[in-house]
């Protein structure tokens, strides 16, 4: 019987864990106590990290054209059709990687995309949802952003929390919250629908669509004034919905607290100026003397931090300018060549229109370790060593960096993923990468900025290490004027509700570990089958109920879905989950980019609601 | 509740001379270890530096060294026919560090598996050769500790080989079972 320390492979609290082995086989997954993230706990998912190792949804052997192929056969065959698709240049191969690779495999990407594939179009899914509110955060605090450990958010003695799905999206972070709640903490919960946590909430600020923007500037504003709104602000307070007397006690709440903790998902908060009036909400309490104001911006995938500090980001430098991941998606007809390494594409634009960017490519690589619809179209696909299968390490949210452990054999021809890299580079430049790990994590150590001084015998030790990069580029200021709230694209008395596109339980349904793991994956299973989510009360006006369909009309399009009531979502409001990509996309139309940061986020629309005509 | 056979004092600043002293007593001497981020087990322990006494809780209760997730029974070797080779001698254990609600759990297991209609014979062959040596709680271990509701601590009353309660800079000793009061060695 053996125990390995390792960290948990799914969000980004990044929960430290231990894993009970007898030969190869996995017998228990055990919360560390001392872990600073989780602290004796796991979140569902968490417990069932060992799925991943014993699923049966594994890629097991090599595919070309989905038919099994030798090792030799398929690099062969990948390195080919990359290099046919290279010499329409680097720029039309695009690299994208999972946010939940580890620091030693996202460096090899790196070294692979850029000095192999020679392409600036290099990016990582983390980076997708996080870049948005990271760089918002960083902008303003002038320094590269690290969360407080998680622990922490227990000792504020008031939680401004910007999203109320927080125990979906990082369960431990609202186990905190409750954890402090109990303690008597004052939590305040900003959010234009309801996902769970307003139970615990003092103070409740619900605002209309689009308009958290503007709400937050005027807090910031009202904080660090008298508290008075003159009348502009009175009047675009008006506009967001939000109560002056409750703005006022927000207002009053975060005047007096001592110990602020901010506390947000990045997947809710993908708007860079956002986030960066909630840094300055900080930077003023804590020059007006509060004893302590941190930002737990929450990330979303496990080694977020780490594959992006390995340099997981499109390369731009003077006239080059990389792809990001939704660029690379969805930049119509540029890419034509694909390379995906542990990643599902269509939870990013769906199947439909995963199957519209097949089309348009050449070739598709997939490397990765479950069958998802990414590896069903791609032309080679090579199966790669998962989570507890080969030695590496995470950093987590506060940068400190842990161990993962190799406790299994990859299952069939599997092979680890630097293995795969120096297999595909070695018929195109000489391989820059390193041949064991040790010597991999020097070459880290070498470059990438803040991991210069990481005792790694000591990380593998079980005892983490610190890493704080620099901070590359000028900083912008992105506490501007007021925002103006957006009108809702094709508002008109047809359409009296507002549909909005947002993250719910089954943010993972579509994620490939979520599917690989047998138990998840049945607890997900009803997260899979589109809906939406309106109020009981909009029901009864409608004289429908909930299980039946109902037709929505927006400027984009309409479709017809099964409803599913809850309570806390307001009666003008059509909520849609982000994991139906198509669906959000044919009815809240295409993803807004931000190209400073690759961020993408649909914007809320004017919808109508109707029975469908025949039910 | 059982008497102790007989009670002894011990300076503090002895116990590593005397815990040296208990690991030439069996094949393997278990307890509280810290691995490096800083989660106590219960393991083998190789050196008398290896064992963590300012513990409040382990997070695998030592109940688990008798009744291990995963065990092997027998093997089946190939053969015309298959033979089935039983397991070996246990090793001779010495469990070192045990809270007196754990201890209050090995009896509940004892119970169940070897006093009814049907004993367990793997986990009696275990049980029969490891020796309690239980640590006393001078102050709550743990915030969530409940041990005084249950009767079951914070001092063992039985079922210890040896119980060690430190009271300022002193040790009390207690023995619990005849092989110690009598200084045979241990099973
Ligand atoms: S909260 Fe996140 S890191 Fe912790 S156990 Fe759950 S999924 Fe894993």
């Amino acid at each position: 019987m053996g125990r390995r320390f390792a960290i948990c492979p799914f969000c980004g609290c990044g929960c430290g864990m231990y894993l009970e082995v007898v030969g190869e086989q996995m017998f228990a997954v055990l919360p560390s106590q001392v872990h600073p993230a989780g602290a004796g706990r796991l979140c569902l998912r968490g417990w069932q990290a060992g799925g991943l190792i014993e699923s049966n949804r594994r890629l097991l052997r090599p595919q070309i054209g989905q038919q099994d192929a030798s090792w030799e056969a398929a690099t062969g065959a990948a390195a080919d059709s990359l290099k046919s698709v290279l010499q329409e240049g680097p720029q039309a191969i695009g690299v994208l990687c999972g946010g939940h690779l580890t620091n030693e495999e996202a460096f090899a990407c790196r070294l692979y995309s850029t000095e192999a594939l020679g392409t600036p179009n290099l990016d990582s899914s983390a980076r997708a949802v996080d870049a948005g509110s990271i760089w918002g955060l960083e902008q303003t605090f002038c320094m590269p952003y690290r969360s407080p450990v998680l622990s922490e958010i227990a000792n504020s003695d008031v939680i401004l929390c910007l999203n109320s799905n927080l125990s979906w999206e990082s369960p431990q972070a609202a186990g905190y919250i409750m954890e402090a709640a109990e303690a008597g903490a004052t939590v305040i919960v900003i959010d234009e629908v309801d996902q769970g946590l307003r139970d615990l909430a003092a103070l409740y600020v619900r605002h209309k669509l689009g308009a958290r923007g503007a709400l937050l500037h005027l807090l910031v504003e009202s904080v660090a004034g008298s508290g008075g709104l003159d009348a502009d602000g009175r009047n675009t307070l008006e506009q967001t919905g939000v109560e002056l007397e409750t703005f006022r006690e927000a207002c009053l709440l975060l005047r007096a607290a001592k110990r602020l903790g901010i506390v947000f998902s990045t997947t809710a908060l993908q708007i860079p100026e956002e986030a960066a009036h909630l840094a300055e909400l900080a930077m003023l309490r804590e020059a007006s003397g509060a004893e302590a104001a941190n930002v737990f911006a929450l990330r979303s995938d496990c080694n977020s931090v780490g594959v992006t500090d390995m340099g997981i980001a499109p390369v731009r430098e003077g006239e080059i300018r990389g792809l990001s991941t939704f660029e690379m998606l969805t930049s119509e007809g540029h890419l034509r060549g694909l390379v995906v390494f542990a990643e599902a594409v269509e939870k990013f634009i769906g199947e439909g229109q995963l199957q519209r960017l097949r089309e348009q490519l050449e070739f598709l690589l997939c490397v990765g370790c479950f069958e998802t619809a990414t590896s069903q179209l791609a032309d080679v696909v090579l199966p790669m060593a998962g989570w507890g299968e080969c030695e590496g390490t995470f950093t987590c949210h506060d940068g400190t960096i842990w161990p993962l452990p190799k406790v299994a054999s990859p299952p069939g021809e599997s092979r680890e993923l630097a293995q795969i890299l120096r297999d595909l580079s070695a018929t195109q430049v000489p391989p820059a990468l390193a041949a064991d790990i040790m010597a991999l994590r020097a070459q880290i150590s070498q470059h990438v900025p803040g991991y210069g001084p990481v005792d790694w015998q000591q990380v593998t030790s079980g005892q983490p290490a610190a890493a704080v990069p620099a901070l590359g580029n000028d900083t912008q200021d992105l506490v501007g004027p007021a925002r103006e709230i957006p009108e809702l694209a094709g508002t008109s008395p047809e359409r009296p509700h507002a549909l909005v596109v947002r993250h719910d339980e089954g943010s993972w349904a579509f994620d490939a570990r979520a599917r690989g793991a047998e138990i998840l994956a049945r607890e997900l299973a009803d997260q899979r089958t589109p809906f939406v989510v309106i109020n009981p009360e909009t029901c009864r006006q409608l004289e429908t109920r909930e299980g039946r369909s109902i037709s929505i009309s927006t400027t984009f399009g309409s479709e017809v879905l099964p409803i599913r009531c809850s309570a806390g979502v307001p009666g003008d409001v059509v909520m849609l989950p982000w994991q139906f990509r198509d669906i959000a996309q044919a009815l809240a139309g295409p993803v807004h980019l931000d190209t400073r940061t690759g961020s993408a986020h649909h914007l809320p629309v004017a919808a109508s609601l109707e029975i469908p005509t025949g039910t | 509740m059982m008497p102790a056979l007989a009670t002894y004092s011990l300076p503090a600043n002895r116990l590593e001379e005397v815990i040296d002293r208990l690991m030439a007593c069996a094949d393997e001497v278990i307890g509280p270890t810290r691995t490096p981020p800083g989660d106590v087990f219960f393991d083998v322990i190789g050196s008398v530096d290896d064992i963590e006494l300012q513990y409040g809780n382990s997070l695998v209760p030592p109940t688990s060294v008798l009744l291990p997730m995963a065990e092997e029974m027998f093997r089946v070797l190939p053969g015309d026919p298959p033979r089935i080779e039983q397991r070996g001698l246990e090793p001779s254990r010495l469990l070192f560090g045990v809270r007196p609600c754990d201890v209050a759990a090995i009896q509940r297991l004892d119970h169940f598996f070897l006093d009814g209609e049907f004993e367990d014979d793997l986990y009696g062959a275990r049980r029969s050769r490891t020796m309690i040596v239980a640590l006393a709680c001078s102050e709550k271990a743990d915030a969530r500790c409940f041990c005084s509701c249950c009767d079951t601590g914070p001092y063992a009353k039985e079922g210890y080989d040896l119980q060690l309660s430190l009271v300022d800079n002193t040790y009390l000793v207690e023995v619990g079972s005849k092989q110690r009061a009598s200084g045979r060695a241990p099973p």
